[in-house]
């Protein structure tokens, strides 16, 4: 039962209530009563007062009467004596003759101090004439007292029966009234406090009033207690349906719990297979061995992607799908996607078309993997579905404010559309459009569903139209955060520029995956690194208490002592081990990860299965310098300049400039358009190394001209295309010859060379990201 | 019209026109009896006269009485001025015209039509005494020393009769007829002098007296002071003269009024002078 909040107001008891109303009815009605028993007394006795006077003046008329008419002044003054001596409230008393003359006045002693004084006169009249005036002066304090008396006694007996009825009339209140609403209060009170209790009794004396209202409340009583009778049904119902719901959810955990596990077991193997068909690649194997191995690598990727896909939906089912919160430009991320796909467009010839609204903001804040990852989706889906025509990707934002905007990203294609039975639960788990027993497409069809849940996750959402034999078209719209572009920069600069990690470099790989040891030993050897390799994190510990390494390449999860942990005691070491470099291997790719792991003293992460570039990145990055610093707030962003490339093989006099120019770069996207701009540099390589081999030529052949104008040629489409230390030498060789400075014009021409393949190579990297 | 010339019309016309004020005027007597009797036995003639007065002079009249306390404060109200007219005595009217000769008489009243009436020298029943002349030795009560009757006439009769005062065992005043005949009824005196109307009551009543003699007097006269108006004096001596109002006239116990001239008073005054004589001289035995 839900209970009124009590009244801030102190509410009084009736009975008080209404001793107080008669009390001051009682005060009121003593006022008046004394005002009007003041009056009808005052008029009562000043009526006798006067009756009296009357009196008095008709005895002194009669016996004065003969005294005016003669003016017999001494009988008069004899009379007036008498007069006042036997009346003892008279205090004075003055004859007059009909001409108003006084004839005799006699007053009594100290009377004029006297205020409460009534006058009356009267005329002397005999057979019709006039003859004179009496004036009597009264003196009425005595008549006042005997006012006030009265009334003091009016009121005292008006008030003690007005006390009376009033005490009366509380206690009968009281007993007819306050105490059954009491009796009912409390029955309602105990009801409230679900307490069984009697029905009430109907008593004889009730009042109608309360009689209905103990109906009432008995009526209350019976309700609530059904009410009570429903609600421990309903509980024992919604009982039964919380244990069938926790029972359910508990296996929803169980199996996406299972789900998630097996997923990470089964990418751990996967890993090795992947890593060994790519060893087994790198081999001598003829054109059918080759192909094999390309299909069995082409399988695992794929079962790779399904397996993504099945932890992606097993994390977010388990609502441990957290998101990254970085800088990004968003226009790049546009275009490689699309890029990404267009070798699959065009293997089917579609048209692959990215539309750009201009009020885009290119900086943004957000996940930008989680991001590429619906696009993809989306354009893989639009290409899988689309026998011949186009997709079309178009980007536009609506402002929300400042700070933020929605970004409304369609995908359009010309495809087989969908059918309309099958639109309503597209974004369901596991649905499929092609779910014939042939499939034509592979997939898990768990797809879109994790694309809705990452539209959801990014306060967006996807939709889609779609008419069958026409197209279809989805446009999800994610809320991104507006970021500037020097906050992108470093992202950028991170993920564009390469290097490879220095010979030598000792590495220690604790993993106790055989096969993984394997992969990971054979590429970073084959990078010509040094590595050594534990089961576990103790043996690592121990290892690099020992041994001088540079790196440390540290699995998560390893039977002893997980890579946790180890870090954590490799930091409570002295010495420069405590400070190496840690990079975790895991294949706990959750977001949420990789602050566990920099609160374990790790550097950086790589996921696992591994990839090679982005491992060797990663170990030359933090094994450039001796001493690494830790980094302050985001460990995955790269604060280095990578724009430097293997510093072993390069010539000491070789100008400290970056293989490829960001800044250049970038103005070339500008200038042009990011669309183009891979097409550009291909087209600059493709030129610039029939240049080179001009100068490898002119080298042979010892011409200095053909070298001096190749080089300049060289040197100045090098600077407009981002080889900045290609240009720089280029241009030294091309001075050198201009100083007819042959010898060391050759010398350098060679150098030029070999500066000249790692530009490209560098520069076709970055082409290949897009812009 | 000139207004000046108006204004001196109107003006005139106002003061032609007379001014109608109330005429107010005071009736004096003496107190013979109590004041409130005589108010009683005055007041329904006075009203009557009013009546009378405002319609014949045209002019609202309103008539006061003065009683006075004595004979003497009577006599001087009206030879003063104090009072306009007065009903007094014989006596009272010989002493007042004897201090204001201008008194003017405006009639006197009528006792069963005639003007004079009757003294009695009464004695007791059974009294040896059949003649005045054998008072001497005896003891005498008279009235009030100013009363026509109960002194003048009564001692003047004496006198004639040869009996002075010195011849008297005793004398004394009683002041009212009805003492001096209760008083020689009881014993207490051997004769007394009264009016005839009280000697008739008292006989009625029982009281044992017998008429020894009796002397005429004249009815008691009505007179404006010197000062009143003739018009107002004409006016009221002709509603007095023919005045008929029984009811008032009952009151008076009178009849109405009738001429009066002074001689008609020359016996009371003749007495009243030889008063003297009833005390200083001496009478033969």
């Amino acid at each position: 039962m839900s209970h009124q909040p009590p009244s801030i107001h102190i509410r009084w008891p009736l009975w008080l209530q209404l001793a107080l109303a008669l009390f001051t009815v009682l005060v009121l009605v003593n006022l008046i009563t004394a005002s009007l028993a003041r009056n009808v007394v005052s008029n009562f006795v000043f009526k006798q007062v006067e009756e009296q006077s009357r009196g008095s003046f008709a005895l002194l008329a009669a016996t004065a009467i003969d005294a005016v008419i003669t003016e017999d002044i001494p009988l008069l003054e004899t009379i007036a004596a008498q007069s006042l001596a036997q009346a003892p409230n008279m205090v004075g008393l003055t004859i007059e003759n009909e001409k108003g003359n006084l004839l005799v006045q006699s007053l009594r002693p100290h009377s004029e101090a006297n205020n409460d004084i009534r006058n009356y006169s009267y005329t002397i009249k005999f057979e019709g004439e006039r003859f004179g005036t009496i004036n009597i002066h009264w003196d009425i304090e005595p008549v006042q007292q005997e006012i006030n008396r009265h009334v003091a006694e009016v009121q005292i007996f008006i008030s003690a029966m007005l006390i009376l009825l009033t005490g009366l009339t509380v206690i009968l209140i009281h007993w007819l009234t306050v105490r059954p609403i009491r009796r009912i209060t409390s029955h309602l009170t105990a009801l409230s406090e679900n307490k069984q209790l009697p029905l009430l009794k109907k008593t004889l004396y009730a009042s109608r009033e309360l009689e209905l209202l103990a109906t009432s409340a008995n009526d209350l009583a019976g309700m609530m207690q059904q009410r009570d009778q429903r609600e421990r049904e309903l509980l024992q119902t919604r009982e039964q349906l919380q244990v069938a719901h926790d029972e359910a959810l508990s296996a929803n955990r169980a199996k996406s719990g299972f789900l998630a596990t097996m997923s990470h077991e089964i990418r751990t193997p996967m890993n090795a297979v992947l890593g060994i068909l790519g060893l087994l690649r790198d081999t001598s194997l003829d054109n059918n061995q080759l192909e094999l191995v390309r299909t069995g690598r082409d399988s695992g990727e794929l079962l790779l992607t399904i397996i993504n896909d099945i932890l992606d939906f097993s994390k977010m089912e388990a609502d441990k799908l957290e998101l990254e919160h970085t800088s990004f430009d968003l226009h790049r991320l546009l275009a490689n996607s699309t890029e990404l796909l267009k070798p699959q467009a065009d293997q089917k010839s579609l048209a692959l078309i990215l539309f750009l609204n201009p009020n885009l903001p290119r900086y943004t804040k957000g996940d930008p993997d989680r991001l590429r990852q619906i696009l993809i989706n989306l354009i893989n889906n639009a290409i899988k579905f689309t026998p011949s025509g186009k997709v079309t990707i178009k980007a536009s934002a609506s402002t929300v404010n400042n700070e933020n905007f929605i970004l409304h990203c369609s995908v359009q294609d010309t495809g087989i559309g969908i059918a309309k039975h099958l639109q309503t639960s597209l974004f369901e788990e596991f649905t499929m459009v092609d779910q014939s027993h042939s499939r034509n497409h592979q997939g898990t069809g768990l797809g879109l569903a994790i694309c809705k849940r990452l539209a959801t996750l990014m306060h967006g959402k996807i939709d889609f139209s779609s008419k069958p034999g026409i197209g279809s078209t989805f446009v999800f719209t994610p809320l991104l955060e507006m970021a500037n572009e020097s906050e992108c920069e470093n992202e950028q600069e991170s993920q564009e520029y390469q290097q490879l990690p220095a010979a030598n470099t000792r590495i220690l790989l604790a993993e106790d995956n055989p096969a993984n040891q394997l992969v990971i030993k054979s590429i970073l050897e084959y990078a010509g690194l040094q590595v050594d390799i534990v089961a576990n994190g103790r043996e690592a510990v121990d290892a690099v208490r020992s041994i001088p390494y540079d790196i440390v390449l540290m699995d998560i999860s390893m039977p002893e002592m997980d890579g946790m942990i180890a870090t954590r005691k490799i930091r409570q070491l002295s010495g420069q081990a405590s400070k190496l470099p840690i990079v975790a291997l895991t294949a706990h790719a959750l977001s949420g990860d990789k602050k566990h792991f920099i609160e374990a003293g790790m550097n950086d992460y790589l996921s696992k299965p591994i990839d090679r570039n982005a491992m060797l990145y990663c170990i030359s990055r933090w094994t450039k310098s001796s001493n690494p610093q830790m980094p302050q707030s985001d460990p995955v962003t790269p604060q280095a300049d990578t724009s430097s490339a293997d510093t072993n093989d390069k010539p000491d006099d070789l100008p400290d400039e970056p293989f490829v120019d960001e800044a250049v770069l970038k103005q070339l996207a500008r200038d042009t358009s990011p669309e183009i701009v891979p097409e550009l540099l291909l087209f600059y390589i493709e030129d610039a190394r029939k240049r080179v081999e001009k100068i490898q030529n002119a080298i042979t052949e010892h011409d200095a001209k053909t070298l001096e104008f190749e080089s300049h040629t060289l040197g100045s489409s090098a600077a407009a295309h981002g080889n900045a230390k290609l240009h720089t030498l280029a241009r030294r060789v091309e001075h050198l010859c201009q100083q007819s400075n042959h010898e060391l014009a050759f010398a350098d021409a060679d150098l030029l060379s070999l500066i000249a393949d790692d530009s490209f190579r560098l520069l076709t990297q970055r082409a290949e990201k897009g812009f | 019209m000139n207004p000046f010339i108006a204004t001196t019309l109107i003006l005139t016309c106002f003061a032609i026109t007379p001014v109608q004020a109330d005429i107010d005027l005071k009736f004096g007597v003496y107190t013979s009896d109590k004041p409130t009797t005589m108010v009683r036995m005055f007041r329904p003639i006075l009203n009557a006269l009013e009546t009378r007065l405002t319609d014949k002079l045209g002019e609202p009249t309103h008539i006061s009485l003065q009683v006075a306390r004595s004979y003497e404060q009577g006599v001087d109200f009206l030879v003063n001025g104090k009072v306009d007219f007065a009903r007094m005595g014989p006596a009272s009217y010989v002493t007042s015209k004897a201090r204001n000769p201008d008194l003017q008489l405006l009639a006197m009243e009528s006792k069963k039509g005639k003007k004079v009436f009757y003294g009695i020298i009464c004695v007791q029943e059974q009294s040896p005494i059949q003649e005045i002349s054998q008072l001497k030795g005896h003891s005498f009560a008279f009235g009030n020393e100013r009363s026509t009757i109960g002194r003048y006439l009564s001692q003047y009769l004496l006198t004639k009769k040869g009996v002075y005062a010195n011849d008297l065992a005793s004398y004394k005043y009683l002041h009212r007829h009805d003492r001096v005949g209760t008083a020689v009824g009881a014993g207490q005196f051997d004769a007394g002098a009264l009016k005839e109307s009280t000697f008739k009551k008292l006989k009625a009543k029982g009281v044992k007296i017998r008429e020894l003699a009796r002397f005429p007097n004249v009815t008691k006269p009505w007179i404006a002071r010197s000062e009143m108006s003739k018009k107002v004096f004409t006016a009221l001596k002709e509603i007095l003269l023919d005045f008929t109002d029984s009811a008032a006239l009952k009151t008076l116990k009178k009849q109405g009024f009738l001429p009066a001239q002074d001689d008609d008073y020359a016996i009371i005054r003749e007495s009243m002078q030889n008063n003297g004589d009833f005390f200083l001289k001496a009478g033969s035995n």
